[in-house]
């Protein structure tokens, strides 16, 4: 007779499909940062890639004395500091775990390029993060990573744990996608307009655009427009953007329902909860003609949703009175802080 | 892996290939493997040696790329190192491999008879052939497991029994693998990468297939399953991702097509093991555990393990669950107990042994006793309690004062040494930086047994990768190769395939065997000008 799909591997499948998604979204944003963030006075202008995960405090701390807030810092912090748990070196160490751990279940292909990956970027040369190689570093982290997902797709037998891989690249998706919009549009109402980009131009909304791999798309099916409201409503709402918060929760919600459909396992009724909340929360932000000025508070919202929905798979599927996984995710729990702090704004959203 | 601008422009063979006395396993005659040596070396004459260098780079690439690795700890973070590969397969006729096979099918029946015997009523011990204190007071003696009755009367179901070859060619038993013998992964995973990188030197030979290892393995142990499981469910149980062994654990959960589990995994509830699945829990019948017995149920043994799973003793007790192999089979591989196996076979089968022990002298009698003192400087005298080579002295290499020390300590206590005669062991020749030289080797076959016992054609070639060392171990820088086993007759020797110029095989040489280096090269040369040719045999 053959078992179900253990739950430590069902909750490896979900952090694999989580931090590889983590690792291309944040190799991305330094790659588009450092390409076509260029030809405007230097310094400041990678500061706010700490404000993604309230990272800050803890950047200071490790580096306000040497040095600072300088390009070469956050890029290091960001991508090559194995002692940071954000970091794109630690989060690929901590997909290479979880696929470890799988190793028994996932293909070989799979394997090797996450191996290949990883051992790349935990011994990249001082040079590869040099300015001038930066660009073609942080692309090719990024074209691997994705690599890793078509692999994934194209190899992956299609059983509970496929499910689980793809929840977890969903919600890590669509809460990327909503911290993403949520700095960059604080920073739009902050005013604060010394380096990159001035905020709300055409260069600025480009970036975000570009930062999401949603700036062709967007040109395409929304020729000559480009203002605030039509880009979160794009990166929000359009349901043909793979990167949208809309999509994200429509696959997270097919997933869910084919855990029951074609794996014939029991969904629980607090995912099932979870996931209509999403569906309520987009329902009621679409006929919010003035989104925009409640875009943080649908923002902190939408974090805190997926974080309860990744605790109520967890509680259902994962939780066998085992460890914590692999690597601590601090930015959930920095989330529910954030999510208590703003609890007041979001009512209209919750 | 050599650097191929040292020796890519020697001679595959180099004039100087000299296995001195030991026996090698390619070049030396010996009336059962006459024939299909010599095809081998012929074949092996003709890729040229650059090829070879760059290939064996390739190789291992691949395995390192596979995470084909064991693991190294370092003071900061764990390290995959891929097992040093060597590309020359070692090669085994059809005859040396059915005594391989008879005696090892021989030895495991004993060794199940024996466990068997003595957690039951202990006749070989009241029949006076082995000593009470030895089996009894045994630190791998498992008083726990005393009137359990396991289906078939099976406790090792994974042997690997260490062979070595002397320098007469004589197959010997150096030690029984009979608790987690591990290494079976490489087998198939050199099979696999000999097979992608040197199809030119396969071509034409008839190899034993060891793919189907992980089936036959499944087989054997589902036949052990508690009699009330009509469908049961097998486990593989590993200590988990960091343990230096977690490769060969993943292959055999792939290999079986079973859940890898860890101690955490698994639940006991009313006397029965439960997985924790994302279905709720679900009966586990058989666990092949790659853990020590010490560490298998806090309940019972190591109270402060994390790895295993308590209640797990009771509930094998109360016959819910197989667990293979047995805990208790410890005592039957240990050092003191292994001197007398050839008795043990003899007390239980009534046949004498197909493969021979390493002459062992048990101190505790007292004919070897005086033979023991009179030769310690001929002889390898090693206390039965420690492992891992601990307290070993090597007469021959030792000071007159620590042979004077040695000869105090086995009079003192006789029953704690045993006594063995210097080993030779075999050699094949391996790609060193030096080009092809002769290295040391030993071999592992590996045996599943559930109703009765299946031998895996092959097994694991250890090789010592510096000269003259006879370490083959993998923390010490042993390597592996891929291990041949040819079916009888079916050498066909065809010309062509792939790069044909380089793979034509020596036909003719089989008939002639290979009587020495220069011969075998002698008749592959005549073989090239051979269009195609056909097996004498």
């Amino acid at each position: 007779v053959t078992l179900h799909l253990l739950s430590r591997h069902a909750e490896n499948y979900f952090w694999l499909g989580r931090y590889v998604e983590r690792s291309a979204s944040m190799s991305r944003l330094i790659q588009v940062q450092t390409a076509f963030d260029r030809g405007r006075a230097d310094g400041t202008g990678w500061a706010w890639l700490l404000t993604l995960y309230d990272q800050l405090d803890d950047f200071d701390e490790r580096y306000g004395a040497n040095g600072g807030r300088s390009a070469d810092n956050v890029i290091a912090y960001c991508l090559t500091d194995q002692s940071h748990f954000g970091s794109v070196a630690s989060t690929l160490a901590a997909a290479h775990l979880n696929a470890r751990g799988l190793r028994a279940l996932i293909s070989t292909d799979f394997w090797i390029q996450i191996n290949r990956l990883r051992g790349r970027v935990r011994n990249l040369p001082v040079t590869a993060v040099h300015e001038n190689r930066l660009a073609q570093t942080c692309q090719q982290i990024q074209t691997d990573a994705y690599a890793l997902l078509g692999i994934a797709e194209s190899t992956f037998y299609r059983d509970s744990g496929w499910r689980f891989f793809c929840l977890g690249v969903e919600v890590e998706r669509a809460d990327q996608m909503s911290r993403l919009l949520d700095v960059r549009f604080a920073q739009l109402s902050s005013g604060v307009a010394d380096a990159g980009p001035r905020y709300g131009d055409f260069a600025f909304w480009t970036l975000l655009l570009r930062s999401c791999g949603g700036h062709h798309a967007y040109r395409r099916t929304r020729p000559g427009k480009i203002e605030s409201a039509a880009v979160a409503e794009f990166l929000i709402f359009d349901r043909s953007f793979a990167r949208s918060i809309s999509h994200c929760v429509e696959v997270i919600e097919s997933c869910a329902s084919e855990l029951r459909t074609v794996c014939q396992l029991p969904t629980p009724s607090p995912v099932l909860t979870r996931i209509a909340e999403l569906n309520d929360l987009l329902h009621t932000a679409r006929n919010d003609a003035a989104l925009v000025k409640h875009l943080h508070a649908f923002n902190d919202t939408v974090q805190r949703q997926l974080a309860d929905l990744t605790v109520a798979l967890s509680d259902h599927y994962f939780d066998t009175t085992v460890e914590p996984p692999a690597a601590p995710d601090a930015a959930a729990t920095k989330t529910a802080s954030r999510a208590a702090q703003a609890a007041d704004t979001a009512a209209a959203y919750s | 892996v050599p650097q191929a601008s040292e020796v890519a422009d020697q001679a595959v063979i180099p004039a100087g290939y000299a296995p001195g006395a030991a026996f090698c396993e390619i070049t030396s005659p010996k009336d059962d493997r006459a024939g299909d040596l010599g095809a081998f070396w012929g074949r092996l004459e003709q890729l040229p040696t650059r090829d070879l260098v760059e290939r064996a780079a390739d190789a291992l690439t691949e395995l390192r790329d596979r995470g084909v690795t064991f693991t190294v700890y370092t003071e900061k973070d764990e390290i995959d190192r891929a097992l040093p590969f060597d590309v020359i397969p070692r090669v085994l006729s059809a005859q040396e491999w059915g005594t391989i096979e008879r005696g090892v099918q021989q030895r495991v029946k004993a060794l199940n008879l024996f466990l068997h015997d003595i957690y039951h009523d202990g006749k070989i011990i009241a029949d006076g052939i082995v000593p009470r204190d030895l089996i009894e007071g045994n630190a791998n003696y498992r008083p726990e497991m005393r009137g359990i009755d396991l289906p078939h009367g099976t406790y090792v179901h994974v042997a690997g029994v260490d062979l070595i070859r002397d320098e007469h060619g004589t197959l010997l038993v150096l030690e029984d693998n009979a608790r987690t013998p591990s290494g079976v992964s490489y087998v198939v995973e050199n099979r696999h990468l000999m097979q992608r990188a040197f199809p030119d030197l396969l071509q034409g030979f008839s190899v034993r297939d060891v793919s189907d290892y992980g089936q036959q393995l499944q087989q054997k142990l589902a036949e052990t399953a508690p009699a009330a499981a009509d469908d049961p469910s097998v486990v593989v149980l590993t200590p988990g991702i960091f343990n230096s062994a977690y490769y060969e654990h993943i292959f055999l959960a792939r290999e079986m097509g079973v859940p890898l589990v860890e101690g955490r995994d698994l639940i006991v509830i009313d006397d029965h093991v439960f997985a924790k699945t994302v279905a709720g829990l679900e009966r586990v019948d058989v666990i092949y555990r790659r853990i020590d017995d010490a560490f298998l149920d806090p309940a019972v043994f190591r109270a402060d393990s994390m790895l295993g799973v308590p209640g797990l003793m009771h509930c094998l007790m109360k016959g819910t669950v197989t667990i293979a192999n047995a805990p208790g089979t410890g005592v039957s591989d240990d050092k003191a107990v292994y001197a007398y196996m050839p008795r043990i076979i003899e007390y239980y089968l009534s046949e004498t042994p197909i493969l021979a022990n390493v002459d062992t002298h048990i101190c505790r009698e007292p004919d070897a006793l005086s033979y023991v003192l009179d030769n310690i400087d001929k002889l390898v005298v090693k206390p039965v309690g420690e492992s891992g080579g601990y307290g070993i002295v090597v007469g021959p290499l030792a000071t007159a004062q620590e042979r004077a020390e040695c000869a105090e300590a086995v009079r003192a206590n006789p029953s704690n040494f045993i006594a063995q005669p210097m080993i030779s062991l075999s050699v094949c020749p391996t790609l060193t930086d030096q080009g092809i030289e002769p290295r040391h080797v030993d071999l592992r076959p590996f045996a599943a047994t559930g109703k009765d016992t299946w031998v895996m054609p092959g097994g694991l070639t250890r090789v010592a990768m510096r000269r003259g060392s006879i370490i083959v171990n993998s923390s010490q820088g042993g390597g592996t190769k891929d291990t041949w086993v040819l079916e009888q007759g079916k050498q066909t020797q065809q010309q062509g395939g792939g790069d044909a110029g380089q793979s034509a095989g020596g036909g003719q040489s089989q008939s002639q065997g290979a009587t020495s280096t220069h011969a075998s090269a002698a008749t592959s040369t005549q073989a090239q000008s051979a269009t195609t040719t056909r097996s004498a045999q």
